[in-house]
């Protein structure tokens, strides 16, 4: 398809959910949230969980009845990770007066661990039965029971759902208007490195026993925590972190309104995408609908989506196991034929044969009947489902950490403060 | 003593094979393999490389006796290992780009000279050289018999024992053809566990040691 005849399509306008099933979905994750976030909570602290409960709320009404999941999901993933940093660097710095690793931390086996270690030391571990990096059995098993249930859950939808970091790369692929600097939509190279890097790191920590990307190549250190800048090895590890952070999660996203970080070089990423089919969704590509514009594979942040030419000439995308179910496909897509789908279930509704029987009948039960029916097809979707479950991991995350960070910002702004002590 | 050799490699080959597999794997992943024969030929040259390094150690330090405490000495150990990975990653560089950039000049002219046999009996060689545990274990028994020839004996029967650990590789043909991917993933990897070892374990460490 030409691109003059690209230009002139243009995204439909989403379909929304009705507002019953918004309403319950809503009260639904109300529910979890007010128990994760409110109830926990006590004093000044409380105001802000109430804050930070609203927004959760809005944003998942939002997206609820406007229909525009990638748009809302993006609200909601970049404040995970605006939220997340200012709190845990403040604890760090209330706990330990720094935010540098020290030998006692290190000795004490009290370094946080975060869930991109668990691909870095998922083969050592496996071979040598060691854990290479020093964190704590609890913490290590809080955060591999989170991440084991999103994983079931979500799939790699935990990249563009989850994680507390992805928001960074995710929200500066946004700012740009048009990609700055272009590159191809079918690259294999790009799309693949990732997976390049966790055999690098896997094999590396294997050979050397030592968490080498956490040691030298992780892009977040310089906003979490790092070891003591004290000796030529930890400046130069320093500078590495402070150049893969600007490039791989400002500079590079901004220019190709791609999320380079996530897609090329996170390892965790490229092990999301190895599980991402033990789980209960998947993208689904209407091929009656489709017309091979083109335009979901130029609008996906990841180069997830595949070009090959059918028999026909006609270039019906193929996803890719990297795609992190963001939504952007479709919400580019001029003719809705791309959506969130059960694995088991090809057809949309559960439903749809009940409805069937009731075309047709006319009175107030029937009716009754057809829009209860509508209501619990809604509910049961896969879209509905899916971003309920991705909204309540991303609450999981922010419940602690987001809480905490508008906590201390009320702080800073009646007391002048942001540290507790 | 020839028992011994095979036991101790039997015993302590698993460390073996965890120090060569981010060599060992990526190299055999990104080479273009039809078919079984192929692959074992690749894996045989690999072991043989590592057979002429282990001989080669064997015979020096079985022959040197004494006078081989220095070659055990851990600042030379530091600097043959700085060597070796050295090495090692300037070969994974190269065959790296090699392989993701044919169009390269440098490419070109790699090609003309790298044949997949030899990249792996280098690779064996390199990777022989490292002095890991069970390798500074053999070596202190051997240095004792200041026999060459008994050395190189027990270093061979621990070569053998040791070997055992590596015969996974010769299934990666069963899997490798149906899946184009795992070629590209490991060429790239390739390149970065080259640059790793150049770098890091390399040039660093042979030259400050930790790096401190």
């Amino acid at each position: 398809m030409s691109e003059k005849v690209r230009s002139t399509l243009s995204p439909r306008s989403a379909t929304g959910f009705s507002l019953p099933a918004t309403i319950l979905l809503t009260l639904g994750l109300g529910l979890w949230c007010y128990m994760f976030i409110v109830a926990r909570s006590a004093g000044t602290a409380r105001i802000a969980a109430w804050i930070v409960f609203a927004g959760i709320m809005t944003l998942f009404f939002l997206l609820l009845r406007t229909g525009q999941v990638s748009k809302y999901r993006r609200y909601f993933f970049v404040a995970i990770a605006l939220l997340f940093f200012p709190e845990f660097i403040a604890q760090l710095l209330e706990t330990r007066g720094t935010m540098m690793l020290g030998a006692v931390e290190i000795l004490k086996t009290e370094t946080p661990y975060c869930h991109i270690v668990t691909s870095v030391v998922l083969l050592p571990w496996l071979v040598t039965g060691k854990i290479v990096f020093p964190a704590g059995t609890g913490a290590i098993a809080s955060m591999l029971i989170i991440w084991g249930v999103a994983t079931l859950a979500i799939g790699r939808g935990w990249c563009s759902w989850a994680c507390f970091y992805g928001g960074w790369d995710d929200g500066m692929s946004r700012l740009a208007r048009k990609p700055l600097l272009k590159i191809g939509v079918t690259n294999k190279k790009i799309r693949y490195f990732g997976f390049a890097m966790l055999a690098f790191v896997a094999l590396a920590s294997l050979g050397t026993l030592l968490s080498v990307y956490c040691d030298w190549l992780c892009p977040f250190k310089i906003v979490t925590e790092f070891g003591a800048v004290d000796s030529l090895r930890s400046y130069a590890a320093f500078l590495m972190f402070v150049l893969l952070f600007f490039g791989l999660v400002i500079v590079l996203p901004f220019l190709t309104k791609k999320r380079f970080q996530c897609m090329s070089f996170c390892p965790m990423g490229a092990f999301q995408s190895l599980l991402n089919k033990f789980n209960l969704y998947r993208i689904r590509i209407d091929e009656g609908k489709c017309i091979g514009c083109r335009i979901c594979s130029d609008a996906c942040p990841t180069l997830s989506l595949s070009l090959p030419e059918t028999d026909e000439g006609k270039r019906v995308p193929i996803v890719a196991s990297t795609c992190t179910r963001c939504g952007e496909c479709m919400t580019a897509c001029p003719k809705n034929a791309i959506s969130y789908g059960y694995v088991f279930c090809r057809g949309k509704s559960l439903f749809g044969g009940w409805r069937e029987k009731l075309e047709g009948r006319t009175g107030a039960a029937a009716a009754a009947l057809r829009r209860i029916t509508g209501t619990i097809d809604e509910l049961l979707s896969a879209r509905a489902l899916f971003v309920y479950s991705g909204f309540f991991i991303g609450m999981v995350f922010l419940s602690s950490f987001g809480t905490g960070t508008v906590n201390r910002l009320i702080r800073l702004a009646v007391q002048g403060s942001f540290l507790m002590r | 003593m020839i028992q011994e050799g095979l036991l101790l490699g039997l015993s302590t080959g698993s460390f073996c094979a965890i120090s060569c597999a981010p060599v060992a794997i990526p190299f055999i992943f990104s080479e273009k393999i039809d078919g079984w024969k192929q692959n074992a030929g690749l894996v045989g040259l690999m072991l043989l490389g590592r057979l002429a390094a282990y001989i080669g150690v064997g015979f020096l330090v079985g022959e040197l006796g004494g006078y081989a405490v220095r070659y055990l000495d851990p600042e030379i150990q530091r600097r043959l290992l700085g060597i070796s990975n050295t090495l090692i990653g300037a070969l994974m560089i190269a065959a790296g780009l090699m392989h993701n950039f044919p169009g390269l000049k440098f490419c070109r002219k790699f090609k003309s000279v790298y044949r997949p046999g030899w990249g792996s009996f280098l690779y064996g060689l390199f990777t022989g050289l490292n002095i890991c545990p069970p390798f500074f274990m053999a070596a202190s028994r051997v240095f004792g018999t200041g026999d060459g020839l008994s050395g190189m004996l027990y270093f061979a029967m621990f070569f053998v024992g040791t070997s055992v650990f590596f015969l996974p590789l010769l299934g990666v043909h069963l899997f490798k053809d149906r899946l184009q991917t795992v070629r590209l993933v490991a060429r790239l990897a390739l390149i970065l566990l080259g640059v790793y070892f150049f770098l890091f374990q390399g040039l660093f460490y042979g030259s400050v040691g930790r790096f401190q």
